[in-house]
């Protein structure tokens, strides 16, 4: 399985109408050629499906693509599973949702080799 | 680049008709410019984006016009760049104006490189901008590493020959008072199984003076070689930790596009200096940068991670982490011992310079395996505390 890194950007929302490309999150994760993340995969080594997250002023956190409830979550130590709203397939250019404590923000989706 | 004509204009309508002519020679020299070029404000927001500068990083112009300049670069700088400025307008001590320096990089897909970064300063009116000058420094840095790499080891080369002599003399040096406390202590013994030990005492007593003159005389040439060994040629001071690993492992980074190492920098805002030859200590660093490299070539997940933080007390620990292969049992007991190598085409003395640099800076270097896999390499520092913070 092709692992590739996923990059979630902020999409526009209120406080950034335009979105924030410096706003968002790093994934790792095992992904067919429709963009389907690869459950079985990642279920062999769930420890190379990292992310960081990435926020102006802050320093990176490092976190885990995990599986919640029959969604992908991205984990955090001591922090809220952000779930990833939207189980579709992702392609370049998709919006997703990330939900954390019934709060949403949307996301760009950008994959790269 | 529409937004840096209009800072640069400012509100002077007139004085924008009249450089009309300007704008569009500066059109074409920016998107000419073989190096990226950034231009930000006095706050660090993006104003503009050279084509260069789309093609190192990934973005389009119009993407990050407006966000902070921060965004391009990895952990700690980013989260201290707002800091960095703030510093620079309440002092105006210039640490990169006009000065440059080696520094990392992060494109858009995560990875990082290192890059040769140059800042000039323009007043334009009451506003103050910065242009950047950024140099993807890749290729180049490895020519120069691989041509330090090779004098590093050959220094060694020469110190190893040097110590051999030395310990020939050193043992000829010794023998002589050895041999004349073993001669004495024989003496000694002989004359107390004598029959008429009394006329001897004195005998015995002269012999075993001379005896204790020898064992001071072999002390004394273990102290002389010991002095001669202590006079190094090290220039320590006060370093900034941050700034000392952020450009070793810039060096470092040599080639990382193809490994797609992916570089975590942690470090701990209390382990800011050591006292330290910087020179010395990022040798080490990049040496440790490589191994971690070389051992993440054949793996699935390449991390390398670099974190510092405080103690044991009075020093400050620098850790250097991989997701490799590990090192093996057989090799990982004689580690820092000279012409002990996990590599088929190493010379095996790499990490026995890591040892003798950080031991002689009062410091301490040892390796473990990683529980996920993969090894950790710490060193320890003598720690400087923060004058001003």
């Amino acid at each position: 399985m092709n692992w590739k890194t996923i990059r979630l950007e902020l999409a526009a929302t209120e406080a950034f109408p335009k979105g924030s490309v410096g706003r968002g999150f790093l994934i790792r994760a095992p992904i067919d050629p429709s963009g389907n993340i690869d459950e079985q995969s990642l279920r062999s080594t769930p420890e190379r499906a990292k992310v960081r997250r990435i926020w102006p002023n802050e320093p990176d956190e490092s976190g885990q693509l995990v599986r919640v409830n029959g969604h992908w979550a991205l984990r955090f130590r001591g922090k809220p599973d952000r779930l990833i709203a939207v189980d579709a397939q992702l392609q370049s250019g998709d919006e997703i949702v990330l939900t954390s404590e019934g709060q949403q923000s949307p996301f760009t989706v950008r994959i790269f080799d | 680049m529409s937004g840096i004509l209009a800072q640069m204009r400012g509100d002077d309508d007139q004085r924008a008709t009249g450089s009309q002519s300007g704008e569009a020679h500066l059109r074409s020299i920016l998107a000419t410019i073989p190096d990226a070029m950034v231009v930000i404000d006095e706050r660090g927001i993006i104003l503009s984006f050279s084509a260069a500068a789309e093609k190192m990083f990934g973005y389009r112009e119009a993407e990050v016009l407006g966000e902070n300049v921060s965004m391009l670069m990895p952990s700690p700088d980013r989260e201290r760049h707002d800091g960095y400025l703030a510093n620079y307008r309440r002092t105006g001590e210039r640490k990169i104006i006009g000065i440059g320096r080696v520094t990392n990089a992060r494109r858009r897909d995560g990875n990082t490189f290192p890059i040769e970064l140059s800042v000039g300063e323009a007043r334009i009116g009451e506003k103050r901008i910065f242009t950047g000058f950024v140099h993807d420094i890749t290729e180049r840095q490895e020519a120069e590493a691989q041509l330090k790499d090779l004098q590093s080891e050959l220094a060694h080369v020469g110190r190893v020959s040097e110590m051999a002599t030395l310990a020939s003399s050193l043992a000829h040096e010794l023998n002589q008072p050895l041999t004349a406390v073993t001669t004495y202590c024989q003496s000694i013994q002989r004359l107390a199984q004598a029959d008429a030990v009394s006329d001897s005492r004195e005998l015995i007593a002269e012999a075993a003076e001379e005896a204790a003159k020898e064992a001071l005389r072999a002390g004394e040439i273990v102290r002389r070689l010991r002095e001669f060994f202590g006079r190094g040629t090290s220039e320590r001071q006060v370093e900034e930790l941050p700034r000392l690993i952020a450009e070793a492992n810039a060096l470092a980074l040599v080639g990382s596009r193809e490994l797609g190492i992916d570089v975590q920098l942690v470090l701990d805002p209390e382990a800011q200096c050591v006292l330290a030859d910087r020179v010395q200590v990022q040798q080490v660093l990049i040496n440790l940068i490589r191994n971690a490299m070389d051992a993440m070539l054949g793996a699935d997940e390449r991390l390398l991670a670099i974190s510092t933080s405080l103690g044991p007390p009075g020093l400050v620990t620098v850790t250097v982490q991989d997701t490799g292969s590990g090192i093996s049992e057989a090799v990982a007991d004689r580690l820092f011992q000279p012409f002990v190598s996990s590599k088929p085409t190493g010379m095996g003395i790499g990490l026995s310079i890591c040892r003798t640099i950080i031991e002689a800076h009062g410091g301490r270097i040892w390796c473990e395996p990683a529980a996920e896999g993969g090894t950790i390499f710490r060193f320890t520092l003598p720690r400087v505390e923060d004058s001003d913070g």
